[in-house]
């Protein structure tokens, strides 16, 4: 193993801002921020209940165009055309309902609630994740 | 209203955290997991980050809810 692409202080300082967006949207919606969850009850929720999270989608895809504005060009997963790229944001989607949450709603919010749920689910779907990294990358060789 | 607005408002503080923690660059979230290989634990510092924020304003009846 190296280390040479390590980037703490972005790092703490984004997550920092994630776990503030999360906060806000707990106290001013009473939502919790799991991004998967709300963009699978954009489509799964009666329509009552789906406005303020096309909201929330909307301000992460601004958020997007924001950072392109301003820092540049955003970058791509290299090595794959859109369709494998549409393949695998297929393939993130199911894998999150599997695991009944992500990187954010079992991750920054259940870790933050001290969920022994969120905790069990975060452990196994990184472990699972490099798994199929260490397949994907160091077995079958494929483009990162 | 004020809502939606709180939503859109939370969706783009998200987004920008994203961002400038590069977790928005398919390669860092899969140099994380490669253990195995350049590891960039860049990813473990952004979740160190927000849970630091989210368990800090927990309250008592969050935690103890379900």
């Amino acid at each position: 193993m190296t280390i040479d692409n390590f980037t703490p202080l972005p790092a703490l300082a984004g997550g920092a801002l994630i776990g503030l967006a999360s906060v806000w949207l707990l106290i001013a919606n009473g939502r919790i921020a799991g991004v998967s969850g709300i963009l699978h009850g954009l489509f799964a929720e009666p329509p009552g209940d789906r406005l303020w999270r096309a909201w929330f989608v909307a301000g992460l895809i601004a958020a997007g165009f924001t950072w392109h504005a301003f820092a540049g060009s955003a970058p791509i997963r290299q090595g794959f055309g859109l369709g494998w790229v549409a393949l695998a944001g297929l393939l993130v989607g199911f894998g999150t309902r599997m695991s009944g949450g992500c990187t954010s709603g079992h991750g920054v919010c259940g870790l933050g609630r001290l969920s022994l749920r969120s905790l069990v689910a975060v452990a196994l779907f990184m472990a699972a994740g490099m798994a199929a990294t260490f397949v994907a990358r160091h077995v079958l060789g494929l483009p990162s | 209203m004020i809502g939606y607005a709180a939503a859109f408002g939370a969706g783009l503080l998200f987004g920008i955290g994203l961002w400038i923690s590069g977790m928005a660059t398919p390669r860092k979230v899969l140099d994380f997991l490669d253990v195995t290989g350049s590891w960039d634990p860049s990813l473990a510092l952004v979740m160190a980050g927000a849970v630091s924020v989210t368990l800090s304003a927990s309250t008592p009846e969050i935690l103890s809810s379900p």
